[in-house]
């Protein structure tokens, strides 16, 4: 239904370590969703706009959901529903690793705009779809 | 097969069994307007008009709701020029978004499908951007869309083109700058009879069992796994023998007569009060 | 799903209680008892419809059209005496005490719509209709008392002594009907009606046997409180029933949607109570705090944000919400009447705005809320965009304090 344990996902921004994952073909996955959830040990899934583990070349990384792939039944207006699920993948500190996305962004992303860490996504963002 | 071309065969409008209305055949333009046409009835009205359709779930019918949909339904299409289209149609959305402000957001693409009646009919429409694959679902009825253009009608061999998805993405590519194809007033709605490739399988669905008229070839692309288990059955094969689901989802000639006459009464009264000269009850194939 | 088998007397749930009171009395509640639902009325209550043989009687057409006009002069004529009569009573809006109880309707569920807000979001709505209800009859809590175990439980509650309001809804023929059914619409002056439902009304807020009553009673953006038989699913198996998880597909034989397990070996026994496959469905339930976005006064019909239970084509009683905040500060004692209808002023509109004259239109009242689809699309400004930025939740809330 959404972005879960084991969900690959494409990395959009031009960071290295997202390059290097996608010429090797061994692409990150979801491992764990900073959400809360309803379900007692359950953790839920992972959507548009949520922040993500993942696991990448032997090491783990924090990302941000920026396209994903949501079945048909779940989908609503005006939110574009991208053929791949598409991240942005973060350091330590939380700022963005690449210094531009390649990919264009659904505005309904905007709507963080108040939380820090995510304005700086957003600001490395060029095409808006 | 076709009738014999030099007999007219007249369509009456009172009929003493319902069954399912025929979409509209090749009429060329020396063909007589039929005696729906001088109505200002449109023969193909479930086709072009498949939101005013009843819900095919029979327990959900209702006279009143639906009255009330309509009356909603129309008020909407008065205020915003909602044009014919179908799947597989080039559509352009213009929208007013919360996040953008003042701007407008624009998306073009290709309708796959149209799904839901009344207030709740929806579209999804596709497009490639920068090598990757989007689709956007509208509620045709929603008030922040602010205009709907059809850059390019056509149909497709299919009702429904979920497969783009799989497709190479070439066949899901459109201009967002493209203009506008004035579609020739009385003339048939074209069909594309394009045949299109897939990528290499895995696919998100089993389309090598599906009866999809579109694909080319799914077969010998599909793995040799899935060909050994299913030895060519086709799924969903037994549905053109489900005469009830048939009765369910089409609609009877009453039914599109009584609301494409609502629709003129509308019309007349809106425009009689001199409000809009917009005109909702009409066709893009019909001779007007 | 199975159409309801019950027919027009819903007087809320009766047996199903009776187990329950005599454990409470005993002192000791241990296991849920009693019956979940009713589906045939109690054996003591006179029939209501008439049954009458196809073969029985055969009138002449002259005597059935005369039959037919007399049944309709007389519905014309009870409606009418209801409608005058209602006129000259005492209808006022006022403000509504903490203790009172308005009257309900019987309401019947035609389906579910979306509608929009301005700021462009969407609220699936039922659509409720109100269709001919009338006050069939008022019975004081003493009376009340006397004639019915019901009445030993609700006249005389915590609440206060209760009147018992009974509403009807939908005119129907009255051959169909029997004699003993047909007397009380009789008394009232009201035609014959089809559905029943009552309510536990206050002595201040009583209406009259034989008022008329409209889908005005409610006001838009009001709460109401939803009560009905939700949907009748038939015999269901205990992964619909009760949410069972059931059994693998694979690895297993021939058990893939049972129930497994049925108790331990300790027990010896199965505990009353075990949630197995049974009847699912056509119980009554409540759903309270229901906001009335729209209100169509021509067809008598309520739109209300959000489900209720029962499925499409069944009555539900529709009453004021009860629960602090969302109750009713003050509307119309005891129902709404024509007298108090006002003009509805035109409000000043700019020139550049296309206004549809009003009888092209619904007489109908919208929350301010919603969107009408008279007026052009929705466009936001810069302003709302900034208000669309949520709060940023990884940082703490900080009051600010005025200096």
């Amino acid at each position: 239904m959404g972005i879960h344990r084991r969900t690959r996902l494409n990395v959009v921004d031009n960071s290295a370590l997202g390059k290097e994952a996608d010429t090797t073909g061994k692409l990150p996955y979801c491992i764990h969703v900073y959400k809360q959830g309803r379900r007692a040990k359950h953790m839920p899934h992972a959507e548009l706009g949520d922040k993500i583990l993942v696991a990448i070349r032997g090491q783990m990384r924090k990302a941000y959901v920026v396209g994903a792939n949501t079945h048909v039944h779940y989908r609503k207006h005006g939110v574009p529903v991208t053929d791949q699920n598409m991240i942005v993948l973060l350091d330590e500190e939380g700022n963005p690793l690449g210094n531009r996305i390649t990919a264009p962004i659904p505005t309904k992303l905007m709507a963080n705009r108040a939380n820090v860490q995510f304005s700086k996504v957003l600001a490395l963002a060029n095409k808006y779809i | 097969m076709f009738r014999p071309a030099a007999r007219e065969v007249v369509k009456l409008p009172t009929r003493y069994f319902s069954c399912k209305s025929e979409p509209t055949r090749a009429v060329t333009a020396t063909k007589k307007a039929s005696r729906e046409e001088i109505a200002g009835l449109i023969p193909a009205f479930p086709e072009i008009y498949p939101d005013f359709l009843q819900s095919p779930v029979w327990n959900r019918r209702n006279a009143l709701k639906e009255e009330l949909e309509r009356q909603d339904m129309l008020e909407r299409r008065m205020n915003i020029d909602i044009p014919e289209f179908y799947v597989g149609s080039i559509v352009a959305v213009t929208s007013s978004d919360k996040n953008l402000g003042s701007k407008e957001h624009r998306f073009v693409g290709i309708c796959i499908r149209r799904e839901k009646e009344g207030l709740l009919h929806q579209f999804t429409l596709r497009n490639t951007i920068e090598n990757i694959g989007v689709e956007v679902l509208y509620d045709l009825y929603n008030p922040t869309i602010k205009k709907i253009e059809t850059l390019k009608l056509e149909k497709r061999l299919d009702s429904d083109l979920s497969y783009l998805v799989d497709a190479l993405p070439e066949y899901s590519t459109f201009d967002f700058h493209m203009e506008p194809q004035a579609h020739p007033a009385g003339t048939p709605i074209p069909v594309n009879e394009c045949k299109v490739k897939l990528k290499n399988p895995p696919w998100t669905r089993r389309w090598e069992i599906s009866s999809y008229r579109g694909i080319d070839d799914t077969w010998t692309q599909a793995t040799p796994w899935y060909k050994r288990k299913l030895h060519k059955t086709l799924v969903n094969d037994y549905e053109k023998y489900d005469l009830i689901a048939n009765y369910r989802t089409s609609s009877t000639k009453e039914q599109e007569v009584f609301v494409q006459t609502q629709m003129q009464k509308f019309e007349k009264e809106r425009h009689a009060a001199g409000l809009t000269r917009r005109r909702i009850l009409k066709s893009a194939a019909s001779y007007k | 799903m199975l159409r309801s088998l019950i027919s027009s007397a819903t007087t809320g749930p009766t047996q199903e209680w009776a187990g329950r009171i005599l454990l409470a009395n005993s002192g000791y509640i241990s296991q849920q008892r009693g019956r979940r639902r009713t589906l045939t009325p109690v054996p003591w209550l006179p029939p209501i419809k008439e049954h009458i043989p196809k073969n029985s009687f055969d009138l002449s057409q002259k005597t059935k059209n005369l039959l037919d006009d007399v049944i309709k002069k007389e519905t014309l004529a009870a409606s009418a005496l209801a409608r005058n009569d209602s006129q000259e009573t005492n209808v006022a809006i006022i403000d509504i005490p903490h203790s009172s109880r308005r009257v309900g309707l019987v309401v019947r569920k035609i389906g579910m719509l979306p509608q929009w807000t301005n700021d462009g979001n969407r609220i699936l709505c039922t659509v409720l209709e109100v269709d001919e209800n009338h006050v069939v009859s008022v019975t004081s809590p003493d009376s009340w008392y006397k004639a019915s175990a019901v009445g030993k439980r609700k006249a005389f509650n915590r609440h206060g002594p209760m009147w018992r309001v009974t509403v009807g809804a939908g005119n129907d023929d009255p051959t169909k009907y029997t004699l003993a059914y047909r007397r009380q619409f009789a008394r009232a002056g009201v035609p014959t009606k089809e559905k029943l439902g009552c309510f536990l009304v206050t002595e201040d807020a009583l209406p009259h046997a034989g008022q008329p009553l409209d889908a005005r009673h409610f006001a838009v953006g009001q709460h109401v409180t939803a009560t009905g038989k939700t949907i009748d699913w038939g015999f269901q198996g205990g992964m619909h029933r009760w949410g069972m998880r059931g059994q693998p597909t694979r690895r297993t034989t021939k058990s893939h949607r049972r129930i497994g397990s049925v108790g331990s070996v300790g027990d010896a026994r199965i505990w009353p109570g075990k949630r197995m496959p049974g009847h699912m469905g056509y119980e009554w339930r409540t759903v309270s705090g229901l906001e009335i976005v729209r209100i169509n006064n021509d067809k008598q019909v309520i739109y209300v944000k959000g489900s209720v239970p029962g499925d499409i084509g069944e009555t539900l009683l529709l009453k004021d919400c009860l629960q602090d905040e969302k109750r009713l500060k003050s509307g119309p004692v005891p129902t709404w009447a024509p007298t108090l209808e006002t003009i509805q002023e035109e409000s000043e509109l700019s020139p550049e705005e296309i206004v549809v004259p009003k009888n092209l239109l619904f007489n109908e009242t919208f929350s301010s809320k919603l969107f009408r689809f008279t007026s052009p699309s929705i466009v936001f400004t810069d302003a709302d965009a900034k208000r669309a930025t949520g709060r940023d939740k990884t940082k703490a809330k900080i009051a600010k304090v005025k200096k």
